[in-house]
């Protein structure tokens, strides 16, 4: 706008530039407009893709408590290969290592813990994957691979457990003292379960001579 | 002059100008959107904002819980910042929750949602979920269906969040085991009982020891405040007992109610409706009702007509019958005219809103007049009720204006209203039993008016139609009681100490024989004459005809070393002392337990181990976000 003029001038430089541009603007605008109403759309599909795997998941979960893991094994197959990197098929597979577990298969169990631990993108479940583990290799007795697992967790969130764990370690290597002592910080730190309370009274108290 | 700007504003100073201005106009009322306007906010955790408004509703709840917890009252050691502490701590926790549904892209689907509402006991009618009362609700609570729906969502994801972390915690076997054998352990106990009552007459201390012990505890024995009061009593019952009651005015007023007491009349009665509308005009029914009549008369039997023609099929089917009426079921004709009809006869046509009714009654029941005497006592008490119910008026009336009036005596009141004025026993200010122990008559005794002014009570409504002025009539300060009224009362005191005393070094000498000097408790039963109890097989829990004492003592000691008895001892309820011995602990059977009984187990223990795991989630959680809270 460096000089005066008139105003038809005006209008036909306006023009003259609605000529050079005009194209480009309106496919900015259709570009936008599209954009935005995919982006919408885009939302509304994860969100309905979210629900319907809750609700693959809570049907998971209900139907799971039957305990019977060939059953759960081919519904979390099928959860998987519909719902696949969604926090929902790892909720199931930590359900599934509650079964195998519970039926006695504490390898089968840990396996499935693995997978999913080497998965996971959750960074606060990781922890309680390891802890979780960290019970199944103590229940196969062995303990050295446990008490490195529990070294490598770099979380105080479940010190708690953490501390029961390698109490129940130190317990079946035979070191009561250390035992004694993990297990006291457990309780300490918040730790419920009744087993501490009943190993604390078989170790006994610290002996004052 | 304008041209004159207009050619000097360019170049950058120009532009910047321009911008400057344009900055508050961009960002009018952005506040609007961005925050929460003017709210302060208590905690920030991550991009999730608690605000002030939130926090205070929350607070409310809880509180209004506790209240109702334990019965209208929030107990003082719950103080009012350690209550905001635990919801800000929870409120925390929700969002921390929250923030993490969103990070892991949980979302309860719609089916969910649907179904919770569903479910919700607010939104049924009768048990079903409804959808009008749901929109009622909703709008007589002025709340937005779409925001409730999706604060609804967001908390079943954080249900579905915390019940995956939880519910996937597991137990192993062996733990199972280990726990059933440690829980159920049994242990093996003996004890020797040091009887305290045996060392009775050794005990000795003389007049000097209990005024010794009086004058080091003399806070022990104060008696408090106490005052002696004269009242008068207004008692409705009382008053009602000493009313007489005239016979012949009771049975006047029975002639006169005769109608109340009837037992109410019920008629089982049968019909044939034959009905009007639609294709039936009146006139047809009546004349095909008639015919019925007619066919009923010369001696058809009535079930068989009902059957085959009553318009009424539900009775139809029963040959008519409608089962027992009693008045006020029935429209008006039907019941008038099946109140009026004696038993087995047939009425004539009946017409009522729905058509014509043939009626027979085929039973009459009840309807029976009870007699004076049946009713002479329920007659009498209302009869004294009412005259009382005056009276008590008039004497209440009497009984505040004058204990007001004459407030220096109550014998002016007592008078006017009949009554004696009667005096109590002590009443001690820290409050007495049976009448006085009424916490309205202590706050008016001990109150300034009556105590320190001399003047009489307000009236003090004690319960239901009961109610008293009170005076004081004696006072004592709080005082030392006397050497002599407590002295029984140390010197058992002191004999109980001394027996402990004794009791307790006897069993410390037979501890030391049985740990130091390789007694046994055999041993020593038969040398000291001691009752020994020997080799008793205790539970945990659950043990009968054992002293509890001498159970939780048994477990108290650390597993026992195989053919090494641990010993200690323990003081009974009665001051006695047991010496005891547990040589084994024998573990309990995982075997024993039924399938049931271990799943029960089981459950039990990862419930536990899924709250731990949810617990350190969450601190994971509260670690890996920043949570910043807002000092005030």
């Amino acid at each position: 706008m460096n000089e005066m003029l008139s105003d038809d001038e005006q209008v036909e430089r306006i023009k003259a530039w609605w000529k050079a541009n005009g194209n480009s603007i309106i496919a900015g605008v259709v570009i936008g407009l599209g954009g935005f109403f995919a982006w919408q759309w885009w939302g509304g599909y994860q969100d309905k893709l979210a629900g319907e795997g809750a609700e693959a998941y809570e049907l998971f979960a209900q139907s799971a408590f039957g305990n019977d893991v060939k059953k759960t094994d081919d519904a979390l197959a099928q959860l998987q290969s519909n719902f696949g990197d969604t926090s929902y098929s790892q909720f199931a597979a930590m359900e599934l290592a509650r079964q195998q577990v519970s039926a006695g298969s504490l390898e089968a169990a840990e396996k499935t813990l693995d997978n999913l631990l080497k998965q996971s993108t959750d960074s606060a479940l990781k922890p309680l994957l390891e802890t979780r583990l960290a019970r199944l290799l103590v229940a196969q007795k062995r303990l050295d691979e446990a008490g490195k697992m529990l070294d490598s967790i770099n979380s105080d969130a479940y010190a708690a457990e953490t501390a029961a764990i390698r109490g129940e370690i130190a317990y079946l290597q035979g070191d009561m003292a250390a035992a004694r002592a993990a297990l006291e910080e457990a309780q300490q730190k918040g730790s419920n379960d009744e087993n501490i309370n009943y190993l604390l009274e078989e170790i006994g108290p610290q002996e004052s001579s | 002059m304008l041209q004159h700007i207009r050619d000097r504003a360019q170049g950058w100073f120009a532009y910047a100008i321009v911008i400057l201005i344009s900055i508050p106009f961009a960002l009018w009322g952005i506040q609007e959107y961005v925050g929460g306007g003017t709210d302060p906010v208590v905690a920030k955790v991550g991009k999730v904002e608690i605000t002030q408004r939130s926090m205070e509703s929350s607070l409310n709840n809880y509180r209004a819980n506790l209240r109702q917890q334990f019965g209208g009252k929030i107990p003082e050691f719950f103080n009012d910042d350690m209550l905001r502490q635990q919801v800000l701590n929870e409120m925390i926790q929700e969002a921390l929750l929250t923030q993490q549904v969103d990070n892991l892209n949980i979302r309860a689907g719609d089916e969910m949602v649907r179904q919770q509402i569903r479910s919700m006991q607010v939104f049924q009618r009768d048990g079903v979920f409804d959808k009008d009362e749901y929109e009622r609700v909703m709008r007589s609570q002025g709340r937005n269906i779409n925001a409730f729906t999706e604060n609804l969502r967001m908390s079943l994801g954080t249900e579905l969040l915390t019940g995956a972390i939880s519910t996937s915690a597991f137990v192993t076997d062996a733990e199972i085991d280990a726990l059933i054998r440690r829980k159920n352990q049994q242990r093996v106990v003996s004890w020797l009982l040091i009887d305290a009552d045996s060392y009775k007459d050794q005990i000795e201390f003389g007049d000097s020891d209990i005024e010794t012990y009086y004058n080091e505890n003399k806070q022990k024995f104060r008696r408090p405040e106490r005052v002696k009061l004269e009242y008068v009593e207004l008692n409705h019952a009382a008053l009602s007992a000493d009313i007489s009651v005239d016979v012949e005015a009771l049975r006047a007023s029975y002639e006169e109610r005769k109608d109340e007491f009837k037992s109410p009349e019920t008629r089982t009665t049968r019909h044939i409706l034959i009905k009007v509308g639609g294709d039936v005009s009146d006139d047809d029914a009546k004349a095909e009702a008639l015919k019925l009549l007619d066919e009923i008369k010369a001696g058809a039997d009535f079930a068989e007509l009902a059957r085959e023609h009553s318009d009424d099929k539900g009775s139809g089917s029963n040959g008519g019958d409608l089962g027992v009426v009693e008045r006020g079921m029935m429209v008006k004709p039907f019941e008038d005219e099946a109140f009026a009809l004696q038993q087995d006869q047939i009425s004539e046509l009946v017409r009522s809103r729905f058509g014509y009714h043939i009626i027979q009654v085929t039973k009459i029941e009840g309807g029976d007049l009870q007699s004076f005497d049946d009713v002479k006592q329920q007659l009498a008490d209302e009869f004294k009720k009412r005259e009382a119910d005056e009276l008590f008026g008039e004497k209440y009336d009497q009984l505040a204006e004058l204990s007001y009036a004459d407030s220096g005596t109550l014998q002016t009141v007592a008078d006017a209203i009949g009554v004696k004025v009667q005096e109590s026993d002590w009443v001690p200010r820290t409050g007495a039993s049976g009448k006085f122990a009424n916490a309205k008559i202590i706050q008016a005794a001990f109150g300034d008016d009556v105590l320190n002014s001399g003047r009489n009570s307000d009236v003090l409504e004690l319960e239901d139609d009961n109610y008293m002025v009170v005076r004081v009539a004696n006072h004592e300060e709080e005082t030392a009681k006397p050497l002599d009224d407590v002295s029984a009362g140390i010197r058992s005191i002191l004999e109980k100490e001394q027996t402990i005393e004794l009791t307790q070094k006897r069993a410390d000498q037979v501890l030391n024989k049985l740990t130091h000097e390789g007694g046994t408790m055999g041993d020593i039963a038969a040398d000291e004459s001691l009752k020994l109890v020997q080799d008793k097989t205790v539970k945990r829990t659950g043990n009968q005809e054992i002293d509890p004492q001498i159970v939780s003592k048994a477990f108290a000691f650390s597993r026992p070393a195989e053919g090494k008895s641990s010993y200690g001892k323990v003081e009974l309820a009665n001051g006695s002392v047991a010496v005891i011995g547990v040589s084994s602990a024998i573990d309990g059977d995982p075997a024993a337990l039924t399938a049931q009984e271990r799943d029960s187990e089981r459950q039990g223990m990862e419930a536990v181990r899924g709250q731990g795991s949810l617990a350190g989630y969450i601190k994971q959680l509260r670690a890996d976000s920043s949570v910043k809270i807002m000092k005030n």
